[in-house]
């Protein structure tokens, strides 16, 4: 529209210009008004004539553009165009100077200004001199002829451009307009979309709602193909679509796939593919439409999940399999997720474990029985609380403060917890979701938990009523079969008996099957069966209490009262009756009276003290004839006296008193009673509560107990004598051991100062006086020597076997190969020099010994192996050991002399030698060392040897 | 202050004529220089204290029997090793004794070596080559940290 005002405007210009500019030309050129009228008539004819052509063109362009058309009339036309104009301007130029020419004259007479043009040509061109005016106003009216097409065919061309530009802009705001609606709906919220290359397998463009999917930036999106993205059980599914739509077999694909997300989760889509082609029929691009169908998917599985959980209660498997299960549901839906229920106890503070397979052992053993409280960790809180608890991150939230490591140890980072709440809002536990990455609730996750808890809550609700059922039930029928009175259930229809119990079978001597068999009214004499058949139908709810006459099986009658009172009893009609066999009672009654003068001539007779005293006041109501020899007193004074008359210390009568109402019997009670003439005697009772003369009375046997109470007190006596002189004997010998030691301790010290100067001179006398001797003296010098130093070895050797007795044991467990180890490093040089081959093979063992007694013990028998095996040709000793059920046997074995088994016992005394001491140089006190210690121990030694075989000694020592 | 190792006098403490002249040919066969001076009882070794306290100067060594007439070795070596000075003084027992309850008292006492004498003299003189040897050491360690002590 507004196009075409500027058109209208600008033509109304140019015409204006045209019209006013040529007018004033020709004014002044033109002297003549005819000719002047003559040439504007001519120009307007072209003016209409070039404007019509403009007309036209314009039109038709209009006329193109409606059509839609993007073109522009062609170069081509615009040129024919000019060039009809230029013919036309040449036809005027030429008639004009051709109509000049005929009346050049007459022109001039008739007017136009001749002279006039001639000099503004001359003065234009710079030349003075005019020769031929006539065709400078040729070149004029043609210049200004060529100017009017010029601007036209301008102006023409100018709204034609001005056509195109305004077309173009059309056109760009209609793709511009395409292409925001392109964006617009390639960024909806709501679904992914992605443009793929099939080259690369990269995206090109991908939308934010699929970024945020995925949970990558747009950036890292472009650095991925759409491969890496998607679930390893998936890739192959999508490959196949892929190629198939660049083999051309199809043009676009759907199907439901996995992609995992940057935070490592799975998430369900749909996605629709199509491949846009280029011209040849090869995919350019991939557009795919992606949508999210987790949320969709999870509650899919959920649903499936809600289902199992429902089956799995059906068929009544336990709880804890019902709620793994749901457990199990959520870890497979949420992935990454660990599901655990902790179920709250009865006494409704604490949380115990339900299903929590997924968590760590250590975990649960301290999440268990854990009280809940605000700040006990997701769980303990929202049970606490009633409602639910999500902890995004475990490392930062104050709920978790105190469970902080055990979670980090654990590997948790975030834990939702919902609790458990039964149809009356009772918390029953809570259902808890566990992540070892930090999270936060997601949009979908609230109905999940929820649902999680609910299906919890149904299984918890549905076991427990079930279990209280199951309880009530069973407490029913404890109290139906042990019911100490016959019971038993019949059908009010059909009068069979459906249930009986124990004691019903064994009243009436029928087997189960043979009561169940019967009809009720066949417990009945004959003249009672009409009336119960009678009564039954009246029998409504209530209970009835009916006496009776019942018949026992071996047809003997008893009399009954029954109870009775309506059952449903396995969805029968049924009424249930405790009968109370009252037969015993009626014979009681009677047998009442005999029974009685039967137990007094019992009481009588009693061959020990009987007594009974009423409990109300203590006053003695019957003694037999035992008791008034015990007491020393006629039974008609002492009936009404009160007993604690007969107490030492009646105060203990109280207490003896308290003790019987406490515990009803009392047996075998040790008390200080007297005779009535005040002489004190033990009593042993034994007092029981009965009936007696129409009220509570104490029966009490005596039993006069005085005479062991003296022997016991002679032999306690007796005992502290005995442990008197133990002590003193203890004593005793303790100084005996003390002087023992002195003597031992001077022994060791003074005994052996001699013996160093002895050596020390002999010594000395060698080195001195070594001239003034012959052999014989040194001889004689070196023995002396010899003998002082085997003294001195003899007082060693004396006071370690005395300082074994005098030593105090430290019982410890000792690591026997490490002493061994020790023992056997100690003679290390001295094995090494001999070329003894030592064979030790010692397992891991601890025995119970004391440490330096075992080493002293060990030493001398590796001494004495050492010793005797110093001729062999290769000596060798071996030691090792062999458990028993309660010890461990030591032997050590040398290929040495040996010796005759018939003195055995005589090596391990002290002072014993088998060999000459010019042979075998030692002391006699080795031996007696090991035997002392292992006797000190509660160890044994013993030796198993033949003489020149070599011998084994063995030690046997507490484990 | 501290005269050269081997003027240095060491204190032998012993009762036994006969170990004391066995000592004393001991070190002779050591070429051990330094004066000796001999104490006879407990009472006479405890004797030293008030000299050393004055002056006197301070036996390189203490060779101390346990089992000595008037006040036994036990004690002198106590009041040796509770006195505030002169407890730096090195003790070495020298006994006949292999009592192992003798040997836990004298080192719980701070006694700073335990010697059995042996009854053969051959390894007498060993152990008097071994008293030589451990004092030299200790006194080298003493002597240089008393230098220490003293310049600043």
């Amino acid at each position: 529209m507004r196009n075409r005002l500027k058109i209208v405007l600008a033509y109304a210009a140019f015409a204006a210009l045209w019209i006013f500019g040529s007018d004033r030309l020709l004014t002044l050129a033109v002297q003549d008004p005819l000719l002047l009228g003559w040439i504007g008539t001519l120009k307007g004819f072209v003016f209409v004539a070039v404007t019509s052509l403009l007309l036209h063109l314009l039109l038709r362009t209009w006329a193109r553009t409606e059509a839609a058309a993007p073109s522009f009339p062609p170069a081509r036309g615009l040129v024919g165009m000019l060039l009809v104009l230029l013919l036309i301007v040449f036809l005027i130029g030429f008639s004009i100077v051709h109509l000049y020419n005929l009346q050049l004259r007459q022109a001039a007479n008739a007017g136009l200004n001749v002279d006039q043009i001639a000099a503004w040509m001359a003065e234009w061109r710079g030349d003075t001199e005019v020769r031929v005016p006539l065709k400078y106003l040729v070149f004029w009216v043609s210049a200004v002829a060529v100017a009017m097409v010029a601007a036209v065919a301008g102006a023409a061309l100018f709204l034609g451009w001005q056509q195109q530009r305004v077309h173009r802009q059309k056109l760009i705001a209609q793709s511009t307009e395409s292409d925001r609606l392109l964006k617009l709906f390639f960024d909806l919220p709501f679904v992914g979309m992605a443009i793929t290359s099939p080259v690369t397998k990269h995206w090109l463009h991908v939308n934010d709602r699929l970024c945020e999917m995925l949970g990558y930036t747009r950036e890292e999106l472009m650095e991925l193909t759409w491969a890496e993205l998607t679930h390893p059980d998936d890739i192959a599914a999508d490959i196949a679509h892929f190629e198939r739509a660049l083999r051309r077999e199809s043009d676009s694909y759907q199907m439901v796939k996995r992609f995992l997300r940057k935070d490592g989760a799975t998430i369900y889509a749909t996605i629709d593919v199509k491949a846009v082609r280029s011209t040849s029929g090869a995919v350019e691009l991939f557009v795919a439409t992606i949508e999210d169908i987790s949320a969709r998917h999870q509650m899919e599985m959920m649903q499936r999940g809600n289902a199992l959980v429902l089956e799995a209660l059906v068929r009544n498997e336990p709880l804890d399999a019902v709620l793994a299960s749901l457990t199990n549901l959520v870890g497979s839906v949420l992935p990454g997720a660990i599901g655990s229920v902790l179920l709250l106890d009865a006494d409704g503070k604490h949380l115990r474990r339900g299903a929590v397979a997924g968590l760590p052992e250590f975990f649960n053993q301290a999440v268990d029985g854990v009280e809940i409280g605000e700040g006990v960790g997701s769980c303990g809180t929202a049970a606490f609380r009633g409602e639910r608890v999500v902890v995004a991150d475990i490392a930062t939230d104050p709920l978790w403060e105190n469970y902080r490591d055990l979670a980090a140890q654990a590997n948790l980072r975030a834990c939702w917890s919902e609790p458990i709440l039964s149809s009356d809002s009772r918390v029953l536990g809570t259902f808890a979701v566990y992540f070892s990455e930090p999270r936060d609730l997601g949009a979908n996750d609230d109905k999940l938990l929820r649902i999680a808890a609910n299906l919890a809550a149904l299984a918890i609700h549905s076991k427990r009523s079930e279990q209280t059922l199951r309880e009530s039930e069973a407490r029913f029928r404890l109290l139906f079969e042990r019911n100490p009175a016959p019971m038993l259930v019949y059908e009010r229809a059909s009068l069979k008996l459906l249930a009986v119990n124990e004691a019903f079978m064994n009243q009436y001597g029928y087997s189960r099957e043979e009561a169940l068999a019967l009809l009720l009214p066949d417990l009945y004499p004959e003249p009672e069966k009409a009336a119960i058949v009678a009564l039954i139908p009246q029998l409504h709810g209530h209970v009835f209490v009916g006496e009776w006459h019942h018949l026992r099986k071996d047809g003997t009658l008893i009399n009954i009262v029954a109870y009775s009172h309506d059952i449903n009893f396995e969805g029968r009609d049924a009424r249930i009756a405790v009968l109370h066999d009252i037969t015993e009672r009626k014979l009681a009654e009677d047998a009442l009276r005999v029974s009685e003068l039967r137990y007094r001539t019992l009481l009588e007779t009693a061959p020990f003290p009987v007594v009974i005293t009423r409990l109300r006041d203590g006053i003695l109501r019957y003694g037999n004839r035992r008791a008034e020899a015990q007491f020393g007193i006629k039974r008609e004074q002492g009936i009404g006296q009160p007993a604690s008359d007969f107490y030492l210390d009646p105060t203990e009568r109280d207490r003896f008193l308290a003790r019987l109402l406490r515990e009803t019997t009392v047996t075998d009670e040790e008390l200080h009673l007297r005779a009535a003439d005040g002489a004190p005697f033990w009593a042993q009772l034994s007092a029981a509560i009965i009936e007696f003369e129409g009220e509570s009375a104490i029966f009490s046997s005596i039993n006069d107990i005085s005479a062991r109470k003296q022997a016991e007190d002679e032999v306690r006596q007796l005992n502290v004598v005995l442990e008197q002189r133990v002590t003193e004997r203890t004593a005793q010998l303790q100084a005996v051991n003390k002087e023992l030691e002195t003597f031992a301790y001077s022994v060791s010290h003074d005994l052996k100062a001699p013996l160093r100067g002895i050596d020390g001179y002999s010594q000395l006398l060698l080195e001195t006086h070594a001239a003034e001797l012959d052999e014989e003296g040194r001889t004689f010098l070196a023995n002396i020597r010899h003998g002082a130093r085997q003294m001195a070895r003899l007082i060693e050797d004396l006071l370690a076997y005395s300082r074994i007795e005098r030593r105090v044991l430290q019982t410890d467990q000792v690591d026997l190969p490490r002493l061994l180890q020790t023992t056997i490093a100690e003679r290390a040089e001295e094995i090494a020099a001999r070329g003894v081959t030592m064979k030790v093979d010692i397992p891991p063992q601890a025995v119970t010994a004391d440490r330096d007694g075992l080493a002293m013990a060990l030493r001398n028998l590796l001494d004495n192996a050492l010793k005797f095996t110093r001729d062999a040709l290769h000596p060798a000793i071996e030691i090792g050991i062999r458990r028993e059920a309660h010890s461990c046997i030591l032997w050590v074995r040398d290929n040495g002399i040996g010796f005759d088994m018939k003195f055995h016992e005589r090596i391990f005394e002290i002072f014993q030698r088998l060999q000459l001491v010019e042979d075998f140089p030692g002391t006699g006190i080795g031996l007696a060392i090991v035997r002392r210690a292992l006797q000190r121990m509660g160890g044994r030694v013993w030796a198993e040897s033949t003489p020149g075989q070599g011998a084994t000694f063995y030690l046997e020592l507490p484990i | 202050m501290k005269p050269d190792l081997s003027s240095q006098p060491i204190l032998l403490v012993e009762d036994n004529p006969v170990d004391l002249d066995l000592t004393l040919r001991a070190f002779a066969k050591r070429k051990l220089t330094n004066p000796l001076h001999v104490a006879r009882d407990g009472a006479e070794a405890l004797s030293w204290i008030p000299h050393w306290e004055s002056g006197e100067p301070w036996p390189a060594l203490i060779l101390l029997d346990l089992k000595l007439p008037k006040v036994d070795g036990l004690e002198v070596l106590r009041q040796l090793k509770a006195h505030p000075t002169l407890r730096a003084i090195p003790v070495v027992v020298l006994t006949t004794s292999s009592e192992d309850v003798d040997m836990q008292k004298a080192y719980l006492l701070g006694a700073n070596s335990y010697i059995v004498k042996p009854v053969d003299f051959d390894k007498f003189i060993e152990v008097a080559a071994q008293v030589e040897l451990y004092w030299r050491v200790l006194n080298k360690s003493f002597r240089s940290s008393a230098d220490g002590e003293k310049s600043p």
